[in-house]
């Protein structure tokens, strides 16, 4: 069975406007989509979701029309219901049992559903007075806000400080609004304002505001949730040509430092037509979307096999309608400059599965004198990330594990330092967003174990 | 995009502008009520303001800090659109947001006789930077260039952050006639420095290096590549330091001069003038209203 639609921007329409592509299940599409769940008995989704979200049990509520209960219910397991909605990349989807017969149940569009229908009225709503110890929460991407809403609902007294003038971190700079709009992150944060939480923003911690300053200012335990954002400078060779971004750069540009898109356009790359985007994950996919939206024509080039990159089947079917180039297959080498040095071309190679030992264990390799140039005005390089590193000069005494991630004692998520925790993408690199949101729950589950015991 | 509305929070930080002046044609001085920043500024470090909400974001030095007053001064010449904005604003009005301190601050040591050349708009970035040093028991010597009389900027400043100041400008109308590289040169013959501290253009600050390189005298340099985030996260102003690469916002600004790939430095300055289509102020609606403006009254 397939699953139904959800309600879509046109792609005509959507090429030309930023806003949000995809609108979300119609009320009777969602109903009819919750029945076609099996309920199992021992349910694989709930297993595969890193937060165990009931997922049978608020697919029942759905189904009564019980929204409130059903958000009530994801809230249980997950603080950010409408932000995992939009954006999370459903591994429950990918266990469901129904994937092997045809679509599996789209429990991502399900949630979002809940999210945006299940909110009880504002009027109704009560901010908590939180009477506990006061904790300092850093970085309020999806683990800080995370962190802050399980201790909050803990009944301690959570301030959140970012360093940046707006709050959702990398939800705010790194995710565009065609696919997660700005409004959505405004009310996750007022959801958890009511919880009784404080913001600070354009507090940098170490230099703003050091560790010490927390102490004196009464907060008993802290949890540094700092992300792990940082563009990888040795990706490829020739990365300082002019015309060369990365994606962090780009995305950031075009999400939070202009009014207009379109003057985007005028300060990065006006007089270019085509650009390539190097990279396959989700980072790579929005910046192709966004190409496609300033006027250019966007090719997205990665050494994966079409079906193996690590979007959302439903984005990346999206981008392919709106006319992104797929170039899969394909390894890029090095990046090729004019005599001005400004990027024209990338010069690239085929890659193919191979078996070279003969042991049937096929693996991608290159294809031997397969370079060519794929040519291009601008470049756009979204193959990694790298730990950013100054955290670690900001807080001395943090220690860093081999890869340069933070290190944290497993399970109960505790730095070097005495009464600091660290939750989220700092510790492992990228994670998806419901792995940041349960590491941080895990974070907060130490911090409450730690004031319990005395 | 629009941020729909989630500052201020932080509700005492309203970042009023107290004094504004404009000390050469087009280079303006603001002093802005921002206590935090102030009470946490070293030389060298330096901020990023937000002139209006979604306005874009503009990093500038700390060129002075006043803990007990709260305000810290910035020195910025008006280029682009982010900068007229920032210069459009009058006395009593407040930016969006002052960003910082950011960076690693200056070395700042005592060495015996140190010199400070700097040239245009970066005189702003060397003033704290003497300042320290001065205080720091050296003997400091400062060189400053600017093309005439008009455009040599914080003399005064400079000549009390200073033991002895230099000035040069390109078309003689002002003390000596040539660049900060000549008079470098000249100094660091008459001299025994021990340590030069250069902040300027590209090629400036590569001249110098390659002078100081041969003496081996110990130099810095402050890299002002095109930064965005101010935090380590973008890789926008990345530049090769020591033969590997760095970010100039985290790493930096200051970096020994001697290590610093100034080829890559250049290319890196220029990174957004072929794609976008040289300056960026004319398809820019601040820079239509300046054509209108200048029809006007003929500027």
């Amino acid at each position: 069975m397939l699953q139904p639609p959800q309600k879509i921007q046109s792609k005509e329409k959507r090429v030309k406007n930023f806003q949000e592509v995809c609108q979300g299940f119609s009320r009777a599409n969602a109903l009819g989509e919750a029945r076609r769940c099996p309920q199992c008995s021992d349910p694989v989704c709930v297993r595969a979701c890193p937060l165990n979200i009931d997922i049978p049990g608020f697919i029942r509520l759905l189904r009564e029309s019980d929204f409130p209960a059903a958000l009530q219910k994801i809230k249980e397991g997950n603080a950010l219901p409408d932000i995992c909605g939009r954006v999370c990349g459903a591994p429950c989807e990918r266990a469901c049992i129904l994937k092997k017969e045809g679509d599996p149940i789209a429990i991502r569009a399900l949630e979002r559903y809940v999210s945006d229908h299940g909110q009880a009225l504002s009027i109704l709503k009560k901010k908590r007075v939180s009477s506990g110890p006061p904790v300092a929460v850093i970085g309020s991407g999806a683990a800080g806000l995370a962190a802050a809403y399980y201790l909050a609902r803990r009944d301690f007294q959570v301030t959140v400080f970012e360093s940046f003038p707006f709050l959702g971190g990398v939800l705010r700079y790194g995710i565009p609004e065609i696919r997660l709009p700005d409004k959505t992150i405004d009310m996750a944060v007022a959801d958890i304002e009511e919880e009784g939480v404080r913001f600070e923003t354009l507090s940098r911690v170490g230099q703003s505001l050091t560790i010490d300053d927390l102490w004196a200012r009464g907060f008993r335990a802290v949890i540094l949730a700092v992300g792990t954002g940082g563009a990888d400078l040795k990706q490829i060779p020739g990365h300082f040509l002019g015309g060369v971004f990365f994606s962090e750069e780009f995305l950031m540009k075009v999400n939070v430092s202009e009014p207009d898109p379109a003057l985007i356009n005028d300060a990065l790359f006006r007089r270019c037509k085509r650009v390539a985007i190097l990279g396959a994950g989700n980072k790579a996919l929005d910046c192709a979307r966004l190409c496609l939206r300033l006027g250019k024509a966007a090719s997205l080039i990665f050494p994966q096999a079409e079906d193996e990159i690590a979007v959302h089947p439903s984005d990346f079917k999206n981008a392919q309608e709106e006319g992104v180039t797929i170039v899969p297959l394909t390894r890029p080498l090095k990046l090729q400059g004019t005599a001005d040095q400004d990027v024209c071309g990338v010069l690239c190679d085929r890659m193919d599965y191979a078996d070279p030992k003969g042991d049937g264990q096929w693996q991608l390799m290159a294809v031997p004198d397969s370079a060519f140039v794929f040519e291009a005005d601008a470049v756009i390089l979204a193959m990694g990330h790298k730990p950013n590193m100054a955290v670690f000069d900001l807080v001395p005494g943090l220690t860093s594990t081999k890869k340069g991630y933070l290190w944290v004692e497993e399970l109960t998520m505790k730095t070097p330092l005495a009464h600091v925790y660290a939750a989220g993408d700092a510790l492992s690199g990228q994670l998806d967003v419901v792995g940041a949101i349960a590491s941080a729950r895990e974070a907060a589950a130490a911090v409450e174990k730690e004031f319990l015991e005395p | 995009m629009h941020i729909s509305g989630v500052f201020p929070y932080n509700t005492n930080a309203m970042f009023t502008i107290i004094n504004r002046q404009l000390l050469s044609k087009d280079i303006k001085r603001l002093d802005i009520v921002a206590e935090t920043v102030a009470a946490k500024a070293l030389p060298g470090q330096f901020v990023i303001v937000m002139p209006e909400k979604n306005a874009g974001w503009l990093p500038l030095t700390i060129v002075e800090n006043d803990p007990l007053r709260g305000t810290i001064s910035l020195v910025f010449q008006e280029r682009g659109p982010v900068t007229r904005r920032l210069g459009g604003l009058s006395i009593q009005e407040s930016v969006y947001a002052v960003m910082g301190p950011l960076g690693k601050p200056a070395t700042i040591k005592t060495a015996g006789t140190v010199v400070c050349a700097a040239s245009g708009v970066s005189i702003a970035s060397l003033l704290p930077v003497c300042r320290a040093l001065k205080r720091c028991e050296n003997k400091v010597i400062g060189l400053i260039g600017a093309d005439n009389k008009n455009s040599v900027l914080l003399e005064t400043q400079m000549r009390l952050a200073c033991h002895k100041l230099m000035i040069t400008t390109e078309d003689g109308t002002y003390e000596r006639k040539g660049t900060v590289v000549e008079l470098l040169k000249e100094i660091l013959d008459q001299e025994r420095v021990k340590l030069v501290y250069v902040i300027g253009p590209a090629a400036m600050m590569e001249e110098s290096c390659r002078m100081t390189r041969a003496k081996k005298i110990e130099t810095f340099i402050q890299a002002n590549t095109i930064m965005h985030c101010g935090s380590g996260i973008c890789g926008s102003c990345r530049l090769d330091a020591g033969a590997k690469p760095v970010l100039s916002c985290v790493d930096g600004p200051e970096f020994n001069g001697h290590e610093v790939d100034f080829e890559k430095l250049k290319v890196r300055l220029h990174a957004h003038d072929h794609a976008a289509g040289g300056l960026q102020d004319e398809s820019h609606p601040a820079g239509v209203m300046k054509k209108f403006l200048s029809g006007l009254w003929g500027e």
